[in-house]
């Protein structure tokens, strides 16, 4: 059988098993040590199935998971949201659309702090949500910008989704990390634009608050939330810089991030012992799906799909829209069955080739591709995000209220996307400048 | 035999959570102590990388998965599955578990076999500074897949005692 066949043939039983609710790590494991039997038969993919799961965790570039995973642990578990979302809607409360846009712009402050898109989202919707809706605000902007406003957290650094790319696509992790700062920012302002004019249009959706806070009151409120600037430009200064690498900028944000905690008297033994077990938790089953997914790979590069899609793609030259509208395809058919990490490692064995083999910077194609899947984190059936808040919120916003308040800034999206794509100048200007 | 396997799973992943945690805060500071040295000018010794790649990452990430596995559960997307009859994801789940159990079992009889052998042939790296001992780490790829194949084993004969699935993912 061809082996364009084989590998479809294997991407589908894959689908259909994780459809099934069999274990995303396990499903891909699975039918990739099956095909790898097929395609080369018993002893090799012993072999495989003996050094993969070793190989890939006894990494140094790996490391910077557990660690950024940790530094937003206890960053999330020593009360800085609070802070930060409170100094956010003492400034911009009074805007059109006041807390919504606060909400926004403490998530961006979360997100620099938290490598987790659902992380960001979870702590936003307990904090903001329940204030928007005393305030008066629709339910539906409400709740919709707090799921959209989550999905900050996957491009602003530090972003796990960004780490594991460049991994995968073997491309300098720092650069990665760099390269999402101005899409973050650039979503943001398209957000807070869109929420602005539509408060503007229609007051009754965002009631402006009436009282406007002294201005010792706001300056007092930047107090608190000192840790926010220090660790984001620690950690990405000497990224930046090319002082640390992702690794040690992740350890030093880590006791950034403690003393902080330790300062504003919020260090406790629950806090360590809380933040440990999330921390390793989580780490264990990103690695769990990652080692799953590079047998799969493995099996994918042995039926040589990835390069004949490649040579395939590679006659459209310039002809980027093509194929980032099959990307679209591909993501949003993946997005309808796997989580954000799933659909990531399972379609970089085919995207990568293709985008390569048509001379695509991988830095701007890895932005792309954690922006794609940062939307399908908001669309439905899965839409990850929008379950989060509604889980957060303990049903107080129905599902189908979150997903037409989402909406709006799905249609922010298409237009950042828009940008993205027409202009790769936005992901790539900072990585360009990263100092090694 | 459910409680058997409910007991040893439960010792194992007790065993091996504080060995993660241990790993974690090792990671932490070794890395730590390497970047401050390296600031204040000195040529340090720690092997560094070594440490986190052979020992750290790998008591990290396999020392926590049965406890990650048997506490919260997978992320899965029942969209599909919710339309069937109850019976019938039941019965589905009971199966799936089984085949998973299978598939860790496997992995964990092979990666025995790996660990037996590296061990016997005392598997080193090769590092600037000497040799280092890395087979330590493949008996944590041993014990992470025997108390993952429990854990599933445990769901196909007492369901029951599957974790609750989290739609909470990490990334």
């Amino acid at each position: 059988m061809d082996g364009l066949w084989i590998g479809a043939i294997g991407f589908a039983m894959v689908l259909v098993l994780v459809a099934l609710q069999f274990p995303v790590g396990i499903a891909l494991g699975l039918v990739g040590a099956v095909g790898i039997y097929w395609q080369i038969g018993y002893r090799p993919m012993v072999g495989i199935l003996e050094e993969t799961p070793f190989e890939f965790t006894a990494s140094w570039s790996l490391s910077a998971i557990p660690l950024f995973l940790l530094m937003g642990s206890v960053i999330q578990r020593s009360g800085l949201a609070t802070k930060i979302y409170e100094a956010a809607r003492l400034w911009m409360g009074t805007m059109p659309g006041g807390l919504a846009v606060a909400t926004n712009a403490a998530a961006a402050g979360f997100a620099a702090m938290s490598g987790s898109s659902m992380a960001t989202a979870a702590a936003m919707a307990k904090l903001s949500v329940p204030e928007m809706l005393r305030a008066g605000y629709d339910k539906r902007l409400a709740a919709g910008c707090v799921a959209s406003a989550g999905t900050l957290g996957a491009l602003i650094p530090p972003s796990i989704l960004m780490i594991l790319y460049g991994i995968f696509a073997e491309v300098s992790i720092a650069k990665m990390l760099v390269a999402g700062i101005l899409p973050g920012l650039l979503t943001l302002a398209v957000y807070v634009a869109m929420i602005m004019i539509r408060a503007m249009r229609d007051p009754s959706l965002a009631p402006g608050l009436a009282i406007r806070p002294a201005m010792r009151e706001r300056l007092a409120s930047l107090i608190p939330i000192w840790p926010l600037p220090v660790i984001f430009f620690g950690v990405l200064g000497g990224i930046y810089g090319g002082i640390v690498t992702a690794t040690e900028a992740a350890a030093l944000g880590v006791l950034l991030s403690l003393l902080a905690a330790a300062l504003a008297g919020g260090m406790s033994w629950d806090l360590i012992k809380g933040s440990l077990v999330e921390t390793l938790t989580s780490t264990a089953r990103i690695f769990f799906v990652a080692i799953g997914a590079i047998i799969f790979t493995k099996f994918l590069a042995l039926t040589g799909i990835s390069t004949t899609l490649g040579r395939t793609f590679a006659d459209f030259g310039d002809n980027y829209i093509l194929l980032v509208l099959a990307a679209s395809i591909l993501f949003l058919i993946l997005g309808m069955f796997l989580d954000p990490l799933g659909v990531m490692l399972i379609s970089l064995p085919i995207i990568l080739p293709v985008f390569d083999a048509v001379g695509a910077d991988l830095i701007w194609l890895g932005v792309i591709v954690v922006k794609y899947i940062e939307i399908g984190l908001l669309t439905p059936p899965v839409g990850l995000n929008v379950y989060v808040v509604k889980s957060a919120l303990n049903g107080e916003v129905a599902l189908g209220d979150i997903f037409r308040g989402v909406m709006w800034f799905l249609v922010c999206e298409a237009i950042v996307m828009v940008l993205l794509i027409g202009f790769p100048e936005i992901s790539l200007f900072l990585p360009d400048r990263v100092g090694f | 035999m459910g409680v058997v396997i409910s007991r040893l799973t439960r010792a194992l992943d007790n065993a091996l959570m504080p060995l993660a945690a241990l790993g974690l805060v090792l990671m932490l500071g070794h890395v730590a102590l390497e970047v401050v040295l390296r600031l204040l000018g000195v040529v340090s010794q720690l092997q560094t990388i070594t440490f986190v790649s052979a020992f750290y990452m790998v008591a990290v990430v396999f020392a926590a998965l049965p406890y990650a596995e048997g506490r919260e559960g997978h992320i899965s997307v029942d969209i599909f599955t919710s339309m069937l009859p109850e019976p019938v994801q039941r019965a589905m789940s009971r199966v799936f578990s089984a085949v998973s159990a299978l598939c860790l079992g496997y992995m964990a009889w092979l990666s025995l076999l790996q660990a037996w052998e590296k061990t016997e042939r005392g598997e080193i790296w090769e590092t600037s500074t000497g040799y280092f001992l890395v087979w330590p780490g493949r008996w944590a790829v041993f014990l992470a897949f025997t108390a993952l194949a429990l854990h599933y084993l445990l769901r196909a004969i007492r369901p029951q005692d599957a974790p609750q699935q989290s739609l909470e993912g990490d990334a």
